[in-house]
């Protein structure tokens, strides 16, 4: 489809002067001794939906005339078609054959959607043309129109006694969701209700506390999210997520996940100043035999995830500065690829202004058959023969023409050269153009559209998710001059149409009408979905991956403490990411300053980058993240504050101001057509709710991906664990000031801030069964029915965040990280091994729960809005002042002797641990 | 159309993967040097051959299993 190092060739080989190079193909050879010719294993070797192979035995002499069709078949340019607009029987079709059109066409549209078409065409009494029913499923895709968050609905509570009151005595106000929840309810739009709310509450409301009108400056309308910075700045952020296509080809599924969000901060004129990307995969190590039909393995999703991130962010000299690797079996089939962006931008250059008349133009990238049906495909669930049916889902990334791109679109930005832009992402020129024009109309010409080859279906040149293109509105005086500066930085430019005044989407191709839908059916002529949610309550503990049991025979049996930390600094969501993080330039652009690896070996685990996007100022950006599937899999209402909690912590350790922050919400969920799956989701909503009011922190944008389950042959579905990705964007208001978590000095004291709770559930020492030490209660917690899922008490959890920094703030603070996979124990040796330094704690010393003195407990519990915070001495009343009425205490000291040890909560030791050989155990884990 | 196949091999592992690159064009012996030589491969670390691929069999047969630092030309005017 796109051979990205052949165009260059062809580029290189034009400025070496040589202009009559027409083709080129580039191929890999290997040589491969001890195969067979027909061995399976050759199979693994390529990926049929990007890539074509010929194997053939060197030494045989039909080979060579095997090598020879080959080449000349790769050499053979595409046949020429004539286009083809294809009309589809729908006034007429029943129920049946509406559900078959939209199924045989890959539209995923439900009954009542393809009922409203029926209805809209009877009116224009004529059928559709291919063209408009592919224009409508893009539209009214979940990617594009939201539509589950959109839909009404019925929620139905867990009819069994309720035990927040007993369990969780805060004051319920706060809660204010959960409240809602605990009946029965109907609810019009989780978007609406619960995000949009809390970030209309928290920006407009002027009877809301924190208020700061002034702070966010679009919210849920641009393609990112976008907040003052400075005086003269603004800073936007967009986190997306790129899952189904890096399940199928996961090197070209993650980079064009990076190129696309990278787009989407493109789209509001800014300038790409840094990366995040969190990864979910399957385990590492899973059996062979254990892998489902179709499914790729986990190590090569992996590995090929990684390497797309890597090629897209570094080539175009953006720092991959944030993020997180988590690994679960729920993910096998369905890996998730998170990716995000940071922008910067002069304040107020972004235009709103698109007029009729206004030139459509596409620059960038040629449109190819790649990515079609990319919107539609990502609302189907995987199954056995998803890269069979829709491999040309898949997109192929070019970094470099993205990074032309960017040059030319600033110049413009700068020059005030068009009046609107938007990227060209999923569903290509049809969503991109759709949405510009909505409000004016739009006439484009398809045969003007520049083609990377020829015999492309005019619906193809349409939906084609071809990478690398941006849309344009721009003013007809500006015309000649933006397509000047095009072809100054070598960037194809076309005028593909105009923006009209009608009201109306008009494509054509020669003289024949591809697609004539007025703009309102387009964008509001989705019927509202009403989706089923029941919640019930599950007591079951949270699935965990298959080395549980294996793992318990080797921890549990040599009942120790000291063995349990090194198996959880071991775990893979805990283990040490460099592996990974070193692939990413974090560098580049010379902003970073505090970067994903931290401390005196530049080794230890930083809680959150710190960015200085301007050399003129000071003032800086935290960026972190907060994601915890485990806590999902048992409510995801308290898995939602867990994950806010845990986002802003990240950021309030390393100096990020928690007053001035604003959060982005990432789903990705099951089937929601499942009212369990539909339950969760909505719990999860109302929990971003209560934490976004609690906190003041304004949800700026979000992105859902649903449908995230594989339905094997026989038809069983498994669905990914609930998730919810929390990205944070914090003002850091010193740069000078930021922390990081590495130990400092010998002597120095160590302070534990919040409270540690009995909240077992979900936490991570479960995989392992908990150490029984000699002061622990012999009797598993996993069976203690007071165990709960960790809770984040918000009343108390703001006033920790403020509270900290202010501390940092004044300079009170020498090292500070939160606690959370893992709790104390695990943060603890992180400081330690970042820090080459050593720790001498006591448990009886932590704030906790009256009552509460099981060691392995106090060590493991995952509790949120924790810290571990490290300050001189001579610094402990003031620190303890602005600590004042919020759990904390000194609980130990810094030591030169660079050992682990931590007294019980009832005396004696609880563990001792040479720090060289956690850190060999943190260490060890292979990750990628 | 003349059809040409350029192998570009590392020169310390002829095993190691090979980079193949079919080209096609009306190109002269000079264009295909310095295609080859200019941007197909760094000589410090790789080699490179090429021939056209009318004469693949031949060329091929006699390329096999030979390590050659040598650039080769194809046979046939072009």
């Amino acid at each position: 489809m796109t051979d990205n190092e052949a165009e260059s060739i062809k580029i290189g080989a034009g400025r070496l002067g040589i202009n009559r190079l027409r083709t080129v193909k580039t191929l890999r050879r290997y040589l491969l001794d001890g195969l067979e010719q027909h061995d399976s294993t050759l199979a693994g070797l390529y990926n049929p939906l990007i890539q074509t192979m010929l194997h053939t035995r060197s030494d045989a002499a039909a080979a060579i005339d095997e090598r020879t069709a080959f080449y000349h078949d790769l050499l053979c340019p595409p046949a020429e078609t004539a286009p083809v607009i294809e009309r589809v029987a729908l006034l007429e079709a029943s129920e049946e054959e509406l559900l078959r059109i939209s199924q045989a066409g890959i539209l995923s549209l439900d009954l009542d959607e393809m009922r409203a078409i029926q209805v809209y065409f009877r009116q224009e009494e004529r059928e559709p043309t291919d063209g408009e029913l592919e224009t409508l499923a893009q539209t009214w895709s979940e990617h594009c129109s939201h539509k589950t968050f959109k839909a009404r609905v019925r929620y139905r509570a867990d009819q069994r006694p309720k035990t927040m009151d007993e369990s969780w005595p805060k004051p319920l106000e706060r809660y204010p969701a959960y409240q809602m929840l605990s009946q029965d309810s109907e609810i019009d739009s989780l978007i609406k209700t619960f995000l949009m709310a809390a970030t209309h509450q928290i920006v407009h409301d002027p009877s809301f506390v924190i208020g700061r009108s002034s702070f966010v400056l679009s919210a849920f309308v641009d393609n990112a999210g976008i907040v003052a910075f400075g005086a003269a700045h603004e800073v936007s952020i967009k986190v997306e997520t790129h899952n189904h296509p890096s399940a199928l080809e996961p090197f070209g599924g993650a980079n064009t996940g990076v190129g696309g969000v990278i787009r989407d901060v493109m789209g509001v004129s800014a300038l790409p100043i840094a990366n995040t990307d969190v990864l979910c995969f399957g385990p590492l190590d899973l059996p062979e035999d254990a892998q489902s039909p179709g499914v790729l393995h986990p190590r090569r999703i992996a590995s090929g995830v990684v390497a797309g991130v890597r090629d897209y962010g570094n080539k175009l000299g953006i720092p991959t500065v944030n993020g997180a690797v988590l690994y679960d079996r729920g993910y096998t089939a369905n890996p998730l690829v998170f990716c995000g962006t940071v922008g910067l931008a002069p304040r107020g250059k972004h235009p709103h202004n698109l007029q009729p008349g206004d030139a459509v133009v596409v620059l960038g990238g040629r449109t190819g058959r790649d990515g079609i049906h990319g919107a539609t495909f990502s609302s189907a669930e995987l199954t056995h023969t998803t890269a069979s049916d829709v491999g040309s889902a898949v997109q192929i990334g070019d970094p470099i023409t993205e990074k032309k791109v960017l040059d030319v679109l600033l110049q413009a930005r700068d020059a005030g050269l068009y009046s609107a832009i938007t990227d060209c992402g999923a569903g290509g020129l049809s969503s991109a153009v759709g949405e510009m024009g909505e409000a004016t109309g739009a006439r484009v010409a398809l045969d003007d559209v520049p083609l990377k080859y020829a015999g492309l279906q005019p619906w193809e040149i349409w939906l084609s998710e071809a990478q690398e293109r941006m849309v344009l509105a721009v003013p007809p005086a500006n015309l000649d001059a933006l397509l000047a500066l095009c072809a100054s930085e070598d960037v194809e430019a076309t005028v593909i149409g105009q923006f009209t005044g009608d009201g109306r989407l008009t494509v054509t191709h020669g003289d024949r009408t591809v697609v004539d839908l007025a703009m309102a059916f387009m964008h509001k002529g989705i019927p509202q979905r009403t989706l089923e949610a029941v919640w019930t309550t599950d007591d079951r503990p949270p699935t965990t991956d298959h080395r549980q049991e294996k793992r318990q025979t080797v921890v549990g049996s040599q009942s120790s403490v000291v063995e349990a930390l090194k198996a959880l600094l071991a775990h893979p969501n805990i283990a040490s990411k460099a592996a990974i993080i070193r692939t990413y330039d974090h560098e580049i652009r010379g902003g970073t300053i505090v970067k994903p690896l931290v401390g005196a070996n530049c080794d230890g685990p930083g809680d959150a980058a710190v960015l200085q996007p301007l050399r003129s100022t000071t003032l800086g950006l935290a960026l972190g993240c907060g994601i915890n599937p485990r806590y999902g899999q048992i409510d995801p209402y308290w898995m939602a504050l867990a994950c806010v909690d845990e986002a802003l912590r990240n950021v309030v350790a390393v100096g990020g101001d928690p007053r001035q922050t604003v959060i982005l919400d990432n789903f990705c969920w099951g089937d929601p057509r499942q009212p369990d799956r539909m339950a969760g989701l909505t719990r999860a909503a109302a929990g971003c709710y209560d934490a976004a009011l609690a906190f003041g922190t304004p949800f700026v944008s979000g992105k859902d991906s649903l449908n995230n389950e594989y339905r094997d042959v026989k038809g069983a579905r498994t669905p990914i664990p609930p998730t919810l990705l929390i990205t944070a964007l914090a003002y850091v208001p010193d740069v000078r000031r930021a922390v990081t978590m590495d130990l400092k000095e010998p002597g120095n004291a160590v302070y534990l801030v919040g409270e540690t709770r009995d909240e077992l559930r979900g936490g991570h020492i479960l995989d392992f069964g908990l150490p029984i030490s000699d002061r622990s209660s012999p009797k598993s917690k996993i069976q203690n029915p007071k165990s709960t899922v960790p809770k984040v008490d918000l009343e108390t959890a703001p006033k920790i965040m403020t509270a900290i920094h202010t501390a940092i703030t004044a300079g009170l603070v020498r090292a500070c990280h939160d606690l959370s996979e893992g709790g104390l124990g695990v943060a603890a040796a992180e400081m330690a091994i970042a820090g080459v330094l050593g720790l001498r704690l006591d448990l009886s010393a932590t704030p906790r729960t009256p009552g509460l003195d099981d060691d392995a407990t106090l060590l493991f519990a995952e509790s949120p809005s924790r810290f571990l915070v490290e300050l001189r001495p001579a610094d402990a009343p003031a620190f303890e002042a602005a600590l004042a009425g919020l759990p904390c205490a000194r609980i130990g000291e810094v030591t030169a002797a660079v050992e682990l040890i931590i007294g019980g909560a009832a005396g004696g030791a609880a563990l001792q641990a040479d720090v060289a050989e956690l850190k060999m155990a943190w260490q060890g884990t292979t990750v990628v | 159309m003349p059809e040409y196949l350029a192998t570009v091999r590392s020169t310390r592992n002829s095993d190691a993967p090979a980079h193949l690159y079919l080209l096609e064009g009306e190109l002269s012996s000079d264009d295909l040097q310095r295609l080859t030589s200019e941007l197909l491969h760094d000589p410090v670390v790789q080699e490179v051959d090429w021939f056209s691929l009318a004469e693949l069999g031949e060329q091929a047969s006699s390329v096999v299993g030979r390590r050659s630092r040598s650039l080769r030309w194809p046979s046939s005017p072009v």
